[in-house]
């Protein structure tokens, strides 16, 4: 306790004011919380909420404080030295305070150990001394009375001579170090002695002990403010936590690495004991309720907080705030301050419908809920599932509706609506071969097999169709059936049948995308065709911003030359970069590029797959140079990062890359500087802009021989797949590769929606035996259920069973007769039975066929519980005979039961009665029907789904 | 960003746990107070208290729902050394109070899971498609898996596996995976650093009808708070958010076992660190995964807590911070306009001021000779 040891206490009173002291006494008021203060000179002055109010610096060799908790006066403090003087001091005005200046003698002068103001009976001041002869070692001032026990003189003279007469005094010839009022009760108190004792006295009679017990640990004896009964007490680092009701051992021990140097209970949280040991940085909070009691066997766990309120510098002191429940107040040796909260740990938990509730503390649970500026695929599912997202099996291409925002999705849409039309049309054609559903590129062209015996694409020379005069020499297209059923799957239609082509390309140019319509019917060498398109788009859609002018396009296009020289051609060679429309320059990439070599078409990172596949499709004539390509391949591999989303497209355009190096390796050094010039000026996000996959595809398939074609669409496949990059579906398919595209993708976003539905969708019997899948489609239903979107999981289970009819859902309820036990159902023998029936019986619509009976045993069935007719019709039962499959019998007539008592009737009768009661209408029942179902109580939707799995029969 | 509704909870001590139902339409908070307080949602989507009990003669330490297949169902895990499965039964008044102001189910204690000899830490119901399983963890380390073979008598739970970890444990966590064999993970909050991973990883073999332990993570050796998988969906690898000093992120992904999966060897996994942040600068507490496992929120001791996000490279970065203070300042603000939460503030305030006068008062009466006001002294001269 000596050296520059500065020690701090909250105000009894005040809910802000504080006292430090070590050398000196000063009095702080932190006027908010959580403030600070810097001890050093020169910060002292900056922004703290904690002001310095007054000092007192005459005090010499103090040795403990003790703050006097009277309402009034303020502020004032009972001050021992170290020859056990006590003095009552006082910061303010205190003139009219008798209290204050009064001084307190001990008969031998000692070292006092401790002052402790007793808070309930506010004028016992208890001091503790080291030892002298037989003298007391504990002294019990009264501060107030002891004026006028003492004598009549000091009130008259107003002379403050010292009082030397305590109102208790106990243990002679001993020594006492420490000493604790009891909290609850004022006349109880417990010292620590003779530094083997800890005992617990009674004011009433100080004689004896009350209880009294052997421990080492007699230092900071303190009782816990909120429990009457526990007490801790320490000595160098070994701490005791002791209960009154069983006195005679510790109920817990704790031991520290080093000499505790202050050690409290927090006041305000029960069962909290705040250590601070020497030369330490931290506060540790042990939670004493929550550590094992009397199991020796089990190494200690008492729940342990540490709070180092100043890092990693060692702490002076802390002081809890008596009433503010987790403040703080810590000090350094040279007196820097600062006063924080300790938070209460929180639990929290995600809803899943994003709510996150926090338990702040123990009165206040906070629950966020996120607002719409802030997207996760959670927030982003629930919202395409409102839009009705993959439910739509009629019109497919409505579900492109709920993720028009999505890009990333829309190639896999757009596969799916293709290869839906392919189908269909060769449906239409009643054509004998016909394409399997849920197939990619890749297999269409029959590249994912090991021979590689069945296309025979033949080359075929095309003529440029400029207008007359032009003298152009002619392209090499691709062709043969497989090529353009894949053309078909991109969405490219063929030139052949003009006016279907015209009708494509005006449609593309209809919906705002005049560049793709201009290259495609360049790639299909209609050049005089693209001028106009390009002409037509400038001069009737305004310049919107960023566009490039189409007119300008146009001109430079016109001077489409194919003289190799030609300053034309390296023009544009070199400007076309500046373009920020990936068709454009694919235009120009294409007008340009010498015979055969189009590989900066296929390059053209921004365009799509598809766009690219088919390119090569239709242009690439031969392979001998793919072994040239492979090595150049890994190394432009090597320094382009793969899966970020901005450079993806250098992935493909590595792929593609490979494919320039094809007829001649001259260009390979120009082709290089320009490579890395695009990287360089392609900003990431631009997935909107890109020439997409399918016209890629396209593309390739027109210009590119079979070779060259599978290595290239194999290893854009595989970059494709490798990203998760949904577009590769086209070239997959819905296939074990296009799984595992899917998997990627998924374990990308967790975007289990658009992998359960795409799965679906692609009508494949193959995919959905894969575990895979299955997980991802039982895993999207228990999203569904979780959100309680009970009709959008059954819609996606009806979607489920149209497309993949293995899928069965069994009937989940029987109902049988009563007495033959034969089921009573509307099977089709039964209906053709009934049907006879009825159509004797009843005539016209309105008259519904009933069923009264059973149909084997001609018995009645059971009576209705409310109308007490005999229950008369099943459901689907009156679809008519036409097959249309309109039910005819309305809900409320259908049977219902009680799950418990097997009572039950008309839903309708049965919901009416229920509304108002809860037992079951049968006399004498005394099943609580309504109340059995929690469920259905809880969650009044949930009726269909629990129902699920009941098999039961009405007995 | 967020908007703040505060509840008042009235609970009387540090809330330990809060855990949500499937449908996140209830709530179940637990606490030192002894006590589990069930919430509802009402039709103006407001929290509602729908019952309050004493569950335990300890502090609570966690609560966790069953699947409501299995009905509505909760288990609660106490420092009193047990378990329990509760479920509700709602009286006649609960079911027509649907409508009137507060209805008051009634929750039956079902079962007492007493064989753990010490807190019972951790308990956790299996994922739905294990069946009704329930898993405890306790401070001397030990795992017990109890089962309903009969769900619809929940008040017998044999324990159906028991291992003992060797270490304090302080958390546990299901693997939700469909396509995975049953698969624990349980932290230690064992406080010697030394002692090794404090992370363990067990999985049930089929075969030879026990679970084994299939990987320590020896990265994480400070004492451990929570473990937490993410819901999986079908993604191929497991998520493992640990908060520990450090929050950790772990991937684990299942190296394909050669042939037939039910050959009864044990899972090999890879397992990858894809994060550990240290932001929280003090102890991690709490780790919660959103519904489709793409957002983390953690609490610390600095009293924040993070949300975090994986971004397109798989890195997870933190994307918000939610400070108390501030937004305290808001909700309260808040709740004065609603009033909502009036209604505590006042009463526990009032708890706290225990007014002194009286209690002197009392001591006076009772007979003692120390007065200590003016007039008392007045009498003392006479």
């Amino acid at each position: 306790m000596s050296g520059p040891k500065i020690d701090l206490q909250w105000s009894p009173v005040d809910d802000d004011i504080f006292v430090t002291y070590g050398t000196s006494l000063h009095l702080f008021q932190a006027k908010e919380r959580n403030g600070s203060f810097e001890a050093d000179e020169n910060e002292r002055q900056s922004i703290s909420t904690i002001t310095q109010l007054a000092s007192n610096t005459e005090l010499h060799f103090m040795k403990c404080v003790a703050w006097c908790p009277r309402p009034q006066p303020k502020n004032v403090f009972a001050v021992a030295q170290a020859s056990g003087k006590i003095s009552i001091i006082g910061f303010g005005n205190h003139k009219n305070e008798d209290l204050v200046g009064k001084e307190f003698n001990v008969r031998f002068n000692r070292q006092c150990n401790f002052l402790a103001w007793n808070h309930l009976e506010t004028n016992l001041l208890a001091e503790g001394l080291d030892r002298n002869r037989n003298e007391p070692c504990v002294l019990i001032w009264d501060v107030v009375n002891s004026v006028s026990v003492e004598s009549d003189r000091t009130r008259h003279s107003f002379s403050e001579g010292p009082v030397s007469k305590p109102y208790a005094e106990l243990g002679s010839g001993e020594i006492s170090s420490s000493f604790s009022w009891c909290p609850s009760d004022a006349k109880t108190f417990m010292v620590g002695m003779a530094n083997r004792h800890l005992r617990l006295y009674d004011l009433r009679d100080i004689n004896k002990p009350r209880l009294e017990t052997h421990h080492k640990c007699v230092a900071g004896v303190c009782f816990e403010p909120l429990d009457r009964c526990r007490v801790a007490s320490y000595i160098d680092s070994h701490i005791a936590i002791w209960d009154l009701r069983m006195f005679d051992r510790p109920i817990n021990t704790i031991t520290e690495n080093k000499n505790v140097i202050k050690m409290t209970w927090c006041p305000t949280k029960s069962g909290v004991l705040s250590i601070l040991c020497k030369e330490s940085p931290t506060v540790k909070l042990h939670d004493i309720r929550h550590s094992i009691f009397g199991v020796e066997d089990i190494e200690q766990a008492s729940v342990e907080r540490s709070i180092q309120p100043f890092g990693k510098t060692h702490l002076s002191s802390f002081a809890w705030h008596p009433t503010h429940e987790n403040r703080l107040l810590a000090v350094l040796p040279n007196g820097t301050l600062r006063d924080m909260t300790i938070f209460e740990r929180i639990a929290m938990e995600w809803s899943c419908s994003s709510q996150l509730m926090m338990p702040v503390d123990k009165d206040t649970l906070r629950c966020l809920e996120k607002s719409s500026d802030y997207t996760d695929i959670s927030t982003i599912m629930r919202q395409r599932i409102t839009m009705n997202y993959g439910l739509q099996s009629q019109d497919v291409s409505a579900n492109l509706k709920a993720i028009e925002g999505e890009p990333h999705l829309h190639g896999l849409w757009r596969w799916i609506l293709n290869l839906r039309s392919v189908i269909t049309s060769q449906q239409n054609s009643s054509s004998k071969q016909r394409t399997p559903a849920s197939i990619g590129v890749i297999s269409l062209l029959g590249f994912d097999r090991e021979d590689n015996v069945t296309m025979n694409s033949e080359p075929v020379a095309v003529q440029w169709k400029a207008s007359e005069g032009a003298k152009y020499s002619s392209r090499t297209h691709y062709k043969s059936p497989q090529r353009q059923l894949a053309l078909q799957l991109c969405g490219w239609q063929t030139d052949s049948p003009r006016d279907k082509f015209d009708a494509f390309i005006n449609r593309l140019v209809d919906h705002g995308d005049p560049e793709r319509a201009t290259a495609i019917s360049l790639f299909y060498l209609h050049i005089k065709r693209a001028l106009e398109i390009l002409s037509t788009c400038s001069m009737s859609g305004g310049e919107s911003e960023g566009k490039p002018n189409l007119q300008a396009v146009a001109m430079a296009l016109s001077g489409f030359t194919e003289d190799r020289n030609a300053l034309w051609r390296r023009t544009c060679g070199t400007l076309r970069y500046q373009l920020e429309n990936p068709y454009l320059r694919a235009i120009f990439a294409f007008a340009a590029c010498d015979d055969d070599n189009y590989e900066d078409v296929l390059n053209e990172e921004d365009m799509s797959v598809e766009d690219r596949v088919a390119f090569a499709l239709i242009y690439l004539p031969d392979a001998k140079v793919r072994d040239s390509v492979c090595g150049r391949q890994s190394s432009i591999c090597v320094d382009l990062s793969p899966r970020r989303k901005g450079k993806r497209l250098c992935v493909e355009d590595r792929v593609a890359f490979a494919l320039i190096y094809l007829p001649d390796a001259k260009v390979i050094d120009s082709v290089c500087g320009r490579q890395s010039s695009i990287c360089v000026d392609l900003s990431p996000r631009r997935k909107g802009k890109r020439l997409c996959v399918e016209d890629r595809v396209a593309f390739a398939l027109i210009y590119l021989p079979d070779a060259k074609l599978k290595t290239y669409l194999c290893k854009l496949c595989e970059e494709l797949s490798k990203t998760g990059d949904l577009d590769g579906i086209l070239l997959t398919g819905m296939s074990e590769k296009g799984v595992d595209l899917l998997e990627n993708y998924m374990d990308r976003t967790c975007d289990v929606q658009t992998a359960a539905v795409a799965a679906i969708f692609s009508m494949s019997n193959m995919v959905l035996k894969d575990k895979r899948v299955y997980d991802w489609i039982e895993g999207y239903r228990d999203l569904l259920d979780r959100w309680r979107l009970w009709h959008q999981r059954a819609q996606f289970d009806i979607v489920r069973q149209t497309f993949i009819p293995d899928f069965r859902v069994p009937p989940q309820v029987h109902v049988s007769c009563n007495f033959c036990g034969k089921q009573i159902s509307n099977t089709q023998s039964l209906m053709n039975k009934a049907r006879i029936m009825i159509t004797q019986a009843f005539r016209g619509p309105q008259n519904r066929p009933k069923i009264s009976c059973c149909q084997s045993c001609r018995k009645a069935l059971s009576r209705c519980a409310i109308c007490l007719s005999h229950m008369g019709t099943l459901s689907g039962l009156g679809a008519d005979t036409t097959g249309s499959g309109v039910k005819l019998v309305p809900f409320g007539d259908w049977f219902t039961w009680c799950q418990t008592c097997r009572h039950g009737g008309h839903a309708s009768h049965l919901t009416q009665w229920f509304r108002e009661h809860s037992d079951c209408p049968v006399t004498g029942c005394p099943c609580k029907c309504m109340v059995q179902d929690a469920v259905s109580r809880r969650v009044p939707q949930a009726m269909d789904s629990t129902a699920r799995n009941n098999e039961l029969a009405i007995t | 960003m967020f908007l703040a509704k505060t509840i008042a909870s009235e609970h009387k001590d540090l809330i330990h746990d809060v855990s949500f139902d499937f449908h996140g339409r209830r709530m179940a908070t637990c606490s030192s107070d002894h006590t589990v307080k069930v919430w509802d949602l009402d039709e103006n989507e407001q929290w509602q208290c729908t019952a309050s009990w004493k569950s335990h003669s300890g502090s609570v330490w966690r609560v966790t729902w069953a699947h409501p297949e299995f009905g509505q169902v909760l288990a609660t895990c106490s420092f009193d050394r047990t378990a329990a499965v509760w479920e509700e039964l709602s009286s006649e008044a609960g079911a027509t109070g649907r409508t009137g102001a507060k209805s008051s189910n009634t929750w039956i204690k079902k079962a007492g899971l007493v064989d753990s000899r010490t807190s019972v830490t951790d308990i956790r119901f299996a994922p739905k498609h294990l069946g009704l399983q329930l898993a405890t963890c306790s401070a001397e380390g030990t795992v017990r898996i109890y089962e309903a073979v009969d769900v619809m008598n929940l008040s017998t739970w044999p324990v159906q596996h028991e291992f003992n970890c060797n270490l304090c444990l302080s958390c546990l966590s299901w693997n939700p995976s469909r396509m995975h064999p049953p698969m624990i993970a349980v932290g230690s909050d064992n406080s010697d650093n030394s002692a090794g991973g404090k992370v363990i990883i067990y999985e049930c073999n089929d075969a030879a009808r026990r679970w084994e332990k299939v990987e320590t993570i020896f990265k994480v050796t400070e004492p451990v708070h929570d473990v937490r998988f993410a819901p999986n969906l079908g993604r191929s690898y497991h998520l493992l958010a640990v908060a520990a000093k450090d929050l950790t992120i772990l991937s684990l992904k299942n190296i394909k076992k050669d042939g037939n999966p039910n050959s009864g060897g044990v899972s090999k996994f890879e397992t990858r660190q894809v994060g550990c942040f240290d932001d929280h600068e003090s102890v991690v507490w709490r780790v919660s995964w959103n519904i489709t496992g793409t957002i983390l929120a953690s609490s610390g001791d600095d009293g924040c807590v993070r949300l975090w996000k994986a971004n397109y490279l798989d890195n997870w970065k933190c994307f918000n911070v939610l400070k108390p203070d501030s937004n305290a300042s808001e909700a309260e603000r808040a709740s004065m306009q609603a009033g909502a939460s009036m209604s505590t503030t006042p009463t526990s305030s009032a708890l706290r001021a225990v007014p002194p006068a009286g209690t002197m008062n009392l001591k006076r009466t009772s007979g003692w000779p120390f007065m200590n006001i003016k007039e008392d002294q007045g009498k003392m001269f006479y």
